[in-house]
């Protein structure tokens, strides 16, 4: 399959107890703009901290929205590509986890943020498209062996689950590693995924 | 599996609405081509509720300089001005605020696969989905369509959303259920051929009551009021019919069209005035095209005889009636058999929520339960178990409010605790439903393109402060109601609040300084009964002390029964602004940065693309000291007003205007007299004439205020003339320091 998707995404959850305060995300997001740091045409910042397991604080691209998201009530840095997809799914996803690991890397630098630690161990694929990919058996079945393809070049051996089953929501993926790597190691196997 | 969501719905949309989508399909493609022009997409695309968003200019100030943002697309508009790959705003019409589940599920699958994963609800029932690529409308059209939603003219100049009463058919206060007809008049008038050619938009509203905020009929284009009479025995429904009402930047109260009118005849009625809306409203000049402009142009007496004139030769039409004899006796079933709560546990926050969120219907062992949105905000995730938990307990009873909540209808009794619980697990059971912490307000800065400050900030740094407080909170003051908008446009409802703000800015030394505008005074009973008077304007982030200030002397000097609105009379302007003094002198900005940004916002604080060129400002200007002459003699003129003096308040009004003109031209030529014609002369030839004074959206509509008045000076005025007068001269002070600081402000941004 290729990624004719409406929208994919990636997740890196925060580390179990890891404290952040939504809040202090608005300024270091505004910085970011100014500063150009992430990759893509940065848009501006909209803050839903006031929702409970909402979208939190969003970083809003042209190509795509980055954000520490807290849905399910999981916080985690969330990439959402919304256009200019990869051709392959596979290469898409792992455009996606470089731009969470871009992310996190530059978060774990802010002294505003003290208390945020991600966990690299689980990549949680986000696949938002209720005509091509609903949230069903079938759709998770034709789109395995491109969703393997990525788990692999991003930790070589994982496992992968679905997320949830209700078929009305996002079709949800966790890609968990039976390894630990850095975030060094991870966003050089990205590197070959680049997209223009 | 269809590959496209137009042939997998084809057979669930109704082919009407389907081929109109394809349509504006086609009209994409041909824009795209450049072979249809961008002021007719546009329109065309505001009529599919597709509307711009903040930065669709395609450049945004980042806190340091204005900086182009290169969307991929080019020079490729969707407007003018707008660049077609921009984020923007969808709004979806949702007629009363009825909803279904499957309508509930379908706006969640939207929000989530086109937008940020936000339902927002409006203070016209509808809702809206930002941050949309206009790419994807057509096909998050058909996915309303198939469920029986549209956005057809939800934006532009065209009859938008049809509001009601959310409690009509179970208010115990009501007339009659006002549902059936409103339905019934939002369907007639959809794309209907007499309201294709307005000048501006057009709303409608209807109540079941008269005393209660209801539908707010007194701030709308046309109003419906139910009411009864006895003819030969038999008892009749009609409505009273408003006219002419309308908030915006000046606000005008609705008139009586018809005491009666009966139900047969409210479609008629309100083609005749859409006729005679369309041929003699103003076209040109926006400013002055809404309704309420022509009828008190035209006068009350005058509007009706044309309006009758008009009804009188409409050929007929059996969309008049045809649908009155399918009126059902009930339009909602409850799922369940009413009950009475029972001695049944309660869990924990249970009685506060009920207090404040629950309301007894008139039908014994039911009730409405209130879904409190913060800042109006739903998620996807949310909406979706919210239809779950309407499926368990009301089935398909379900209603978005203009006070931006949901509320689920005929829920019995006994059955609260458990949906308390349920509401819990999904972090929808906030308290405080129209209290003084469930406060209204528009996108402002976040998201429009003409927002001034942070009204959506300022909402939710009150809404937590107040929330923290709200167990303690005296009566008096958990019963007010805020409303905050981030301009001057009232979307956010600001002048029918007990304590409304709107967006605005000063200037100190080299810099802006969001402020908000104090509104106080205004009503949200009696249908939006009486419109508050602007105080003064404090800095944004002085608002939440500016508030205590504002109710802990309330609560102390209150008498017994007194109404928020009889104190603030009572206290009067003088007192009032008194009270503000301390925080409207603005400080360096070294003393004090962050007054010098918004809420919700690390950027310094800057509106639109000023902020370019050379410094040029003294700390405390010739402009500055001239333009708080005319502040000072606008506030004499509310002074004039509280007295009952009105000839005076309009003429200090008018004075008030010069004076800002005169500062504003002095900043040209200094040696202008003080005679009105040399001042009113030169403002026109240097400010208006020039396009220096106009700004990108308001255009000349704020000077016009100046010249209308010049030319056409009162004999006498009455209250509402030196009200309106009032009004125009805040908002021409307003402009003026906003000229001001764009041509001769250089604003300075810290790094």
């Amino acid at each position: 399959m290729t990624t004719d998707l409406q929208r994919i995404g990636t997740k890196l959850f925060l580390q179990d107890g890891s404290d952040v305060d939504p809040a202090a995300l608005v300024p270091v997001f505004q910085r970011w703009i100014q500063r150009r740091q992430l990759p893509g045409l940065l848009i501006d910042v909209a803050d839903y901290s006031h929702v409970h397991h909402g979208p939190g604080i969003l970083l809003i691209g042209n190509e795509g929205d980055l954000s520490l998201d807290f849905a399910a009530g999981r916080p985690g840095v969330l990439y959402m590509r919304k256009r200019d997809h990869a051709p392959k799914l596979s290469e898409g996803l792992l455009d996606c986890v470089r731009h969470c690991l871009l992310a996190t890397e530059l978060l774990q630098r802010e002294a505003s943020l003290p208390g945020l630690q991600v966990n690299l161990r689980q990549t949680q694929v986000i696949l938002v498209d209720r005509l091509r990919a609903p949230n069903t058996a079938e759709s998770l079945a034709g789109i395995r062996g491109e969703l393997a393809l990525f788990a692999y070049r991003l930790y070589g051996d994982a496992g992968m689950a679905q997320a949830g089953q209700d078929p009305r929501d996002n079709l949800c993926v966790d890609i968990t590693a039976n390894g630990d790597h850095s975030l060094t190691e991870l966003l050089g196997r990205c590197a070959a995924a680049t997209v223009a | 599996m269809s590959d496209s969501w137009k042939t997998a719905l084809q057979d669930r949309m109704p082919p009407e609405m389907a081929h109109e989508i394809d349509i504006f399909e086609g009209q994409m493609q041909l824009r795209r081509q450049d072979r249809l022009d961008e002021k007719v997409f546009a329109e065309t695309r505001l009529r599919r509720g597709v509307y711009g968003q903040r930065y669709d200019n395609g450049q945004r100030h980042d806190g340091i300089e204005t900086r182009p943002l290169d969307f991929p697309s080019g020079e490729l508009t969707k407007g003018p001005d707008t660049m077609w790959d921009a984020p923007g705003m969808q709004r979806i019409k949702v007629p009363y605020g009825g909803l279904n589940r499957a309508q509930m599920e379908a706006l969640a699958d939207l929000a989530d696969e086109y937008s940020d994963a936000i339902l927002h609800v409006t203070t016209r029932q509808d809702f809206q989905l930002h941050y949309v690529h206009i790419d994807d409308t057509p096909d998050l059209m058909r996915r309303l369509a198939a469920v029986g939603l549209t956005t057809r003219e939800a934006c532009g100049n065209s009859v938008r959303n049809v509001t009601a009463c959310p409690l009509a058919g179970v208010c115990r206060d009501q007339t009659f259920d006002v549902t059936p007809y409103s339905a019934a008049l939002a369907n007639f008038l959809l794309g209907h051929d007499d309201v294709q050619d307005f000048g501006r938009k057009f709303k409608v509203a209807f109540s079941g009551c008269e005393h209660h905020a209801c539908a707010l009929v007194n701030m709308h284009d046309l109003g419906f009021l139910a009411r009864t009479r006895v003819v030969d025995g038999e008892m009749e429904r009609g409505f009273t019919i408003y006219v002419g009402g309308g908030l915006g930047t000046v606000p005008h109260q609705a008139q009586v069209l018809e005491e009666f009118a009966p139900v047969d005849e409210i479609m008629p009625i309100s083609q005749a005035i859409s006729r005679v809306f369309a041929r003699l409203g103003e076209k040109r000049n926006r400013n002055r095209a809404r309704i309420k402009f022509l009828v008190a142009g035209l006068g009350i007496e005058e509007f009706r005889r044309l309006v009758r004139e008009e009804r009188a030769a409409l050929p007929h039409d059996e969309a008049w009636t045809d649908w009155i004899d399918d009126v059902p006796a009930e339009w909602e079933r409850p799922l369940k058999a009413g009950m009475a709560l029972n001695g049944a546990d309660r869990p924990e926050g249970f009685d506060d929520w009920f207090v404040s969120n629950v309301y007894h219907q008139r039908q014994p062992g039911y009730c409405v339960a209130t879904v409190n949105l913060p800042l109006g905000d739903i998620t996807s995730w949310q909406m979706r178990q919210l239809a779950d938990i309407a499926g368990r307990y009301v089935r398909d009873n379900v209603r978005t409010t203009v006070e931006q909540n949901i509320v689920l209808r005929w829920v019995p009794a006994a059955d609260l605790p458990a949906l308390y619980r349920d509401l819990g697990t999904v972090g929808l059971d906030d308290p405080g439903a129209g209290t003084i912490v469930d406060i209204t307000a528009c996108p402002g800065t976040d998201t429009c393109k003409l927002g001034i400050a942070s009204s959506r900030g300022l909402a939710a740094e009150l809404r937590q402060r107040l929330a923290v407080r709200n167990a303690t909170m005296p009566d008096a003051v958990k019963d007010l109601k805020i409303k905050i908008s981030g301009c001057f446009n009232s979307c956010g409802q600001h002048h029918v609040a007990d304590i409304g703000f709107f967006g605005n800015s000063r200037r100190s030394g080299n810099h802006k300084v969001p402020h908000f505008q104090v509104v106080l005074g205004g009503q949200w009973d009696e249908n939006a009964g009486s419109f508050g008077l602007a105080m003064t304007a404090v800095p944004a982030k002085s608002v939440p002390d500016v508030l205590d200030a504002l109710t802990e002397r309330y609560v102390a000097e209150r008498e017994r029964g007194e109404s928020f609105q009889s104190w603030v009379r009572r206290l009067g302007r003088k007192e009032i602004r008194d009270m503000f003094r301390q925080w409207t002198k603005l400080p360096a900005y070294e003393e004090n940065p962050d007054l010098f940004r918004d809420w919700g916002d690390s950027r310094s604080y800057s509106i639109g693309d000023i902020g370019v060129g050379e410094c040029a400002g003294e700390v405390v200007s010739l402009f500055s000291i001239e333009i708080s002459k005319a502040e000072s003699e606008h506030f004499d003129a509310l002074l004039a007003l509280d007295e009952g003096d009105y000839h005076q308040a309009e003429g200090r009004s008018y004075q008030a205007m010069l004076m800002a003109a005169r500062a504003l031209v002095r900043t040209q030529y200094l040696d202008v007299s003080t005679d009105a014609n040399d001042i009113v002369g030169e403002f026109r030839t240097r400010f208006h004439d020039t396009g220096l004074f106009h700004d990108r959206f308001a255009r000349g509509k704020f000077a016009r205020y100046l010249f209308t008045r010049h030319d056409k000076p009162p004999t006498m005025a009455d209250e509402q003339e030196a009200h309106r007068r009032i009004e125009e001269a805040q908002l021409f002070i307003e402009a003026t320091h906003a000229a001001e600081a764009r041509i001769n402000g250089v604003i300075v941004n810290p790094a």
